[in-house]
C-alpha cells in the first residue's frame, strides 16, 4: 500500500462503525445506544487497528523504533535515575576493564609463543648435604649436561640453551646503555615462532660470528636499513673484564615484529652459549613422564648420586615455563580476580536496585498499557528495550572511561612493563638491571635527600688481560681521584653481582659442618642464613651516608691477602645473634677461609616502611672469594648540586688515567629509583584502585536508590504536611527510616569484611585482620552518603506546596 | 482473534475461505462481508470484526483480493474488496482442502 495505511484503516473502521450504528438505529435503538452497541460489537478498536497495521508493516522494526523512542523519552524525563545508572555502569565497566587490562598485560601475559603450554625448563636442586660449589642451591644444570641430555632424551624435544649476551654498543652512543642481547640457537628461535623478515635465522650449530636483530632494533637503531644484512657490529665480551674480547659480528637477519625472547628488552640474538635451558614436551608426553626420564638421564650424565626416595624436592625437576612465571604471582592474581568480580557485582547490584525501584513505580503505567491493548510480550519487550538502551549508553561511556583510565595507568606504571614481564627474571638469568639493584635508594638510607645527589655510572675499559687485582687497583685509583674533585663529596663503587640467584645463594654457616636450613626455591627474601650479599669499596658506607653503629668499616688493610672480614647490618645481627655482640664472630661462607665480623652498620630500610630490613652482609671488593665470577663495578659519586655537572670532571679523571676507557650507563639516583617499582607496591596500588572504585560505586548506588525511594514518597510527605506535620518532623521521620536500613546494611557489610580479611590474611603478606581505621572510615562514609541521600530529596519534598505534592505521581 | 474463536469456533484459515467465497459473488465492503456471512450461515457464524479486517488485509497482501475506495449509492465512500484471478484460483484450492477435511471428519464420526 502506498497510501497512508493508518489513515485508511482508520477510515475503514469508522465507516464500518457507522454502518453498524445505522443498523441498530434501524432496529430501534437510540443514537447513543446504537453508537455504543456498535463499538462493543466491534471489539477493541485499537487492537484491531494495530493488528491490521501489523499485517502490512515489518512489525519488529516499527515496534522497536517505538520502544526505543519511548525509552529515550523516559530516560530524559528521569535524568537523575538515568545518570546514576549510566554512571554506575560506566565506572564499573570502564575502570574494571582498564585495571584488568593492566593485570593481563603485566601479570598474566601468556607466553607469546606457539605451543607455550609445552615449554618446560629443567632445574637442579642441590641438597644441603652437599658442599657449596659456587652455584646457588636451586639452579640450572650445567650446559654440558644439558647438551648431553638433548641427545639422549626421548620425552623432550628441542632441548636448548639460552642465556644473556653482552650489550651491543652502537658507535657514538657510548654513554647510553647498549642494546641488550640474548643467546639463543637457531632451533630455539624457530621453535618459539621467530620468523625472519629479512635475511635468515641461525642455522643449527651455527659457527660464524653472526647476530640476528629484533624488529624494533632494526627500525630504531639501524634505521630500518633494507641492506642491513652484512653490516658488522662490534660487541665487547661484556661484564667479565678479564675475558673481555672485542669481536666483530655480522648481521644475518631481522625477525618479524612482535617476537621477543626472553623478554621485551632484548634487541638482538647471538647463536651460541647460555646457561639457562628450555625444552619442549613431545606430543602426548606428560610432565611426569618427562620428569622421571630426565631425572634418570641427568643423574647418570652428571654423575650425581640419587637422593633417598621421597626426599623433596627431587634433585632434577622439570617444570613448565608458565608455572615458573605465574607461580609467584598466583595468590595475588586470585585476590585481584576476586576484586574485579566484586566491583562488577557491586555495579550490577546497583543498577538492578535502581531498575527495581523504578519498576515498582511504573506499575500503573504498565497496567494502563495493558488495558489499551499491549500484550504481555510487548510489555516485556518494552522494558527490555529500556534496559538495553541503558546498558548500551553505560557500556559506551564505560569504554571511554576505560580508554582514559588505561592511558592514566600506563603512565603510572610506565616502568612496570619492563622488569617484571619476561621469562628471564623468573628462571634465573638476569639481564642486568644495572645500578638499580646495587645501591639502596636515598630515602631508604634516611638521608636528607634535598641537598645531596648521587651520580652513578660504569666504566667501559677496552678488553685487556688485566687481572682482577689490577682492575681493582684502577678502580681504587679512580675513586680516590674523584673524591678530591671539586663538587664531589665522596666516591665509591660496588659490584653488580651477575646472577640474582647467585647473590642470594650464599649461605653463611656458624661452623664449617653446620647444616643450613633448606633454602626456599625461587628468588625470595634474604634470611639470616642466606643474607643479601653486597660487595663494596672501602668508602661505600661513607659515600652513601650509611651509619656505622659498632666496630669498624673497611680499611686499607683489608686486602685480598688479609683475613676476610664482613660488615653486617643491624638486622642480620639481630636475627643471627640475638642480643649478643656479633663482632669478632666468625662465619663460614663462600671461599676457603672463615669471615670475621668486624662491624655493624645501620639498616637500610626496605620498600615498605613496615617491613623489616633485609639482613645484609658487606664484603670488601678486594676480598671477593670467587674469582670465577668476576664482578663489574658501579661507581657512585655524591655531590652537591647538579650531578650531571660533575661529568666533565669524572671524564677528565678517567681520561688521565685510562685514556681508552669511556663512561657508560650514566644515571642519577633519581632516574634509578624511578625505574624500579617493587611488585608488592604494584599489588597494593591496584588493590587500592579497586577498593576506591568499589567504594565510589557503592556510594553512588546507595545514593541513587535512597534518593529515588525517598522522592517517591513525595506524595506521602505532601499528605503529612497538609495534615499539619512540621517540616522538621517529617524530615526526621524520612531520614530515620533511611538510616535504619543503612545501619543494617553497614552491619552486614562489616561482618562480611571481617570474614574476608581473615581469608586474605592467609594470601597476602602483612595484612592485619582488623584495620580499625578503614572499617570505621568506610562505615562513616556510607552512613553519611545515605543520610545525604535521604535528606536532599526529602527536604525538596517538604519545600513543595502540599497540593502539588499530592497531585504528582 | 480470540473472541472470534470463542464465538464461532472457526478453525484458522476458514475465515479467509469464507471471505473469498463471499467476494466470488461480487465486490463488497468489510461490513457487508461480515453481514453476508452472518446472514447466509443463519447466524451460526458470527464474524469477529477484530479478525475480519486483519484477514482482509492479509488476503490483499497475498494478492488474492484488491481494494478500492468507491462511492456508494448512499453517498458515503467505502472501501470495496474484489476477488482477483489469483484469488479465484486460491478459492478453488481452499474449497477442495475444506472438502477433504470434512470427509475425513465424517469418516471418524461415522456411526459404527
Amino acid at each position: 500500500m502506498t497510501r497512508d495505511p493508518d489513515d485508511e484503516i482508520e477510515r475503514e473502521i469508522l465507516t464500518h462503525l457507522e454502518l453498524e450504528t445505522e443498523e441498530r438505529i434501524a432496529e430501534g435503538m437510540t443514537a447513543e445506544e446504537a453508537h455504543y452497541a456498535a463499538r462493543r460489537a466491534f471489539g477493541n478498536v485499537t487492537r484491531v487497528r494495530e493488528h491490521v497495521r501489523s499485517v502490512w508493516r515489518n512489525v519488529w522494526l516499527d515496534d522497536i523504533r517505538q520502544d526505543v523512542r519511548y525509552a529515550l523519552r523516559m530516560l530524559s524525563r528521569n535524568p537523575g535515575f538515568a545518570c546514576v545508572a549510566v554512571l554506575t555502569l560506566a565506572i564499573g565497566i570502564g575502570a574494571n576493564t582498564a585495571i584488568f587490562s593492566v593485570i593481563n598485560a603485566v601479570l598474566l601475559r601468556p607466553l607469546p609463543f606457539p605451543n607455550a603450554d609445552r615449554l618446560v625448563t629443567i632445574i637442579e636442586n642441590r641438597p644441603p648435604t652437599e658442599p657449596f660449589d659456587g652455584r646457588p642451591a636451586r639452579r640450572a644444570p650445567l650446559a654440558d649436561e644439558i647438551r648431553a641430555l638433548g641427545t639422549q632424551t626421548t620425552t623432550l624435544a628441542d632441548v636448548e640453551l639460552y642465556g644473556a649476551a653482552p650489550e651491543l654498543r652502537l658507535p657514538g652512543r657510548e654513554e647510553e646503555a647498549g642494546l641488550p642481547g640474548a643467546r639463543a640457537s637457531g632451533p630455539l628461535l624457530t621453535m618459539l615462532g621467530a620468523r625472519p623478515v629479512i635475511g635468515r635465522l641461525f642455522a643449527t650449530d651455527e659457527q660464524d660470528s653472526v647476530i640476528v636483530l629484533s624488529h624494533e632494533a632494526w627500525q630504531r637503531d639501524f634505521g630500518a636499513d633494507p641492506n642491513v644484512v652484512g653490516r658488522t657490529v662490534v660487541i665487547d665480551g661484556g661484564n667479565i673484564p678479564a675475558l673481555r674480547t672485542r669481536e666483530t659480528y655480522t648481521v644475518v637477519g631481522v625477525v618479524a615484529p612482535g617476537f621477543h625472547f626472553p623478554n621485551e628488552q632484548v634487541r638482538y640474538w647471538m647463536a651460541r652459549g647460555g646457561a639457562a635451558n628450555i625444552a619442549r614436551l613431545k606430543e602426548g608426553v606428560s610432565l611426569q613422564a618427562a620428569a622421571s626420564e630426565v631425572g634418570t638421564l641427568l643423574h647418570r650424565i652428571a654423575g650425581k648420586p640419587v637422593l633417598p626416595a621421597g626426599s623433596s624436592p627431587p634433585r632434577f625437576e622439570v617444570v613448565t615455563v608458565k608455572d615458573r612465571l605465574v607461580a609467584p604471582v598466583r595468590p595475588a592474581l586470585r585476590v585481584l580476580a576476586v576484586a574485579v568480580g566484586l566491583v562488577l557485582l557491586i555495579a550490577c547490584a546497583n543498577v538492578a536496585n535502581l531498575l527495581l525501584s523504578r519498576a515498582g513505580v511504573r506499575q500503573r503505567e504498565m497496567a494502563i498499557r495493558g488495558a489499551v491493548g499491549a500484550g504481555r510480550g510487548r510489555l516485556v519487550r518494552q522494558t527490555l528495550t529500556e534496559s538495553t538502551i541503558l546498558a548500551a549508553i553505560g557500556g559506551a561511556a564505560g569504554l571511554l572511561i576505560a580508554l582514559g583510565a588505561l592511558h592514566l595507568l600506563r603512565t603510572l606504571f610506565a616502568s612496570l612493563a619492563q622488569p617484571s614481564g619476561g621469562i628471564v627474571r623468573q628462571i634465573g638469568i638476569e639481564i642486568s638491571s644495572g645500578a638499580a639493584g646495587t645501591f639502596p635508594r636515598m630515602e631508604e638510607i634516611g638521608l636528607d635527600t634535598t641537598a645531596l645527589v648521587f651520580l652513578t655510572f660504569q666504566v667501559r675499559r677496552p678488553p685487556s688481560r688485566s687481572t682482577a687485582t689490577e682492575l681493582v687497583a684502577l678502580s681504587e685509583d679512580l675513586v680516590s681521584a674523584l673524591s678530591t674533585a671539586p663538587g664531589v663529596q665522596a666516591a665509591a663503587y660496588a659490584a653488580e653481582l651477575p646472577m640474582l640467584q647467585l647473590r642470594m645463594g650464599f649461605g653463611f654457616k656458624t661452623t664449617p659442618g653446620e647444616q643450613l636450613p633448606e633454602r626456599e626455591p625461587g628468588p625470595g627474601g634474604a634470611t639470616a642464613y642466606y643474607p643479601d650479599v653486597r660487595v663494596v669499596s672501602r668508602d661505600y658506607f661513607g659515600a652513601l651516608g650509611i651509619r656505622l653503629i659498632a666496630g669498624r668499616g673497611f680499611r686499607d688493610s683489608d686486602s685480598a691477602l688479609a683475613a676476610p672480614v664482613l660488615v653486617v647490618n643491624r638486622e642480620l645481627a639481630r636475627l643471627r645473634f640475638g642480643g649478643q655482640n656479633p663482632i669478632g664472630a666468625q662465619l663460614y661462607g663462600p671461599g676457603a677461609r672463615p669471615w670475621e665480623i668486624v662491624g655493624i652498620v645501620d639498616d637500610v630500610r626496605q620498600q615498605a616502611a613496615d617491613r623489616p630490613a633485609e639482613p645484609q652482609v658487606f664484603m670488601e671488593y678486594r676480598q671477593w672469594p670467587v674469582p670465577a665470577f668476576q664482578l663489574s663495578q658501579y661507581y657512585v659519586v655524591r655531590a652537591t648540586g647538579d650531578p650531571r655537572a660533575l661529568l666533565p670532571a669524572v671524564r677528565g679523571a678517567l681520561r688521565s688515567r685510562e685514556p681508552e676507557a669511556t663512561i657508560e650507563h650514566v644515571a642519577t639516583m633519581d632516574e634509578l629509583t624511578s625505574v624500579s617499582l617493587a611488585r608488592p607496591r604494584v599489588y597494593a596500588v591496584l588493590l587500592g584502585l579497586f577498593a576506591g572504585i568499589a567504594v565510589t560505586l557503592a556510594a553512588i548506588g546507595i545514593y541513587g536508590v535512597m534518593a529515588y525511594t525517598v522522592s517517591q514518597s513525595t506524595r506521602e510527605i505532601g499528605i503529612r504536611v497538609a495534615l499539619g506535620a512540621e517540616r522538621g518532623q517529617v524530615l526526621r521521620l524520612i531520614i530515620g527510616q533511611g538510616m535504619v536500613l543503612t545501619a543494617v546494611g553497614i552491619a552486614i557489610g562489616l561482618a562480611g569484611a571481617l570474614a574476608m580479611t581473615r581469608y586474605l590474611q592467609g594470601m597476602l603478606f602483612g595484612v592485619t585482620p582488623l584495620d580499625a581505621p578503614t572499617f570505621v572510615a568506610v562505615a562513616v562514609l556510607f552512613a553519611l552518603v545515605a543520610a545525604l541521600a535521604s535528606y536532599v530529596p526529602a527536604r525538596r519534598a517538604t519545600a513543595v506546596d502540599p497540593l502539588v505534592a499530592l497531585r504528582c505521581e | 482473534m480470540g473472541a472470534g474463536k470463542k464465538r464461532s469456533g472457526l478453525i484458522q484459515g476458514t475465515l479467509e475461505l469464507l471471505i473469498l467465497r463471499t467476494l466470488h459473488l461480487g465486490p463488497l465492503h468489510g461490513h457487508g462481508i461480515s453481514t453476508h456471512i452472518q446472514q447466509t450461515s443463519e447466524h451460526v457464524l458470527q464474524v469477529d470484526h477484530g479478525s475480519l479486517y486483519p484477514a482482509l488485509h492479509r488476503l490483499e497482501r497475498n494478492g488474492y483480493i484488491t481494494s478500492r475506495w468507491e462511492p456508494t449509492p448512499r453517498g458515503r465512500e467505502m472501501r470495496l474488496y474484489r476477488l482477483t484471478a489469483k484469488g479465484r484460483r486460491q478459492l478453488g484450492v481452499e474449497e477442495s482442502k475444506w472438502r477433504v477435511l470434512v470427509a475425513a471428519m465424517a469418516r471418524i464420526l461415522k456411526p459404527t
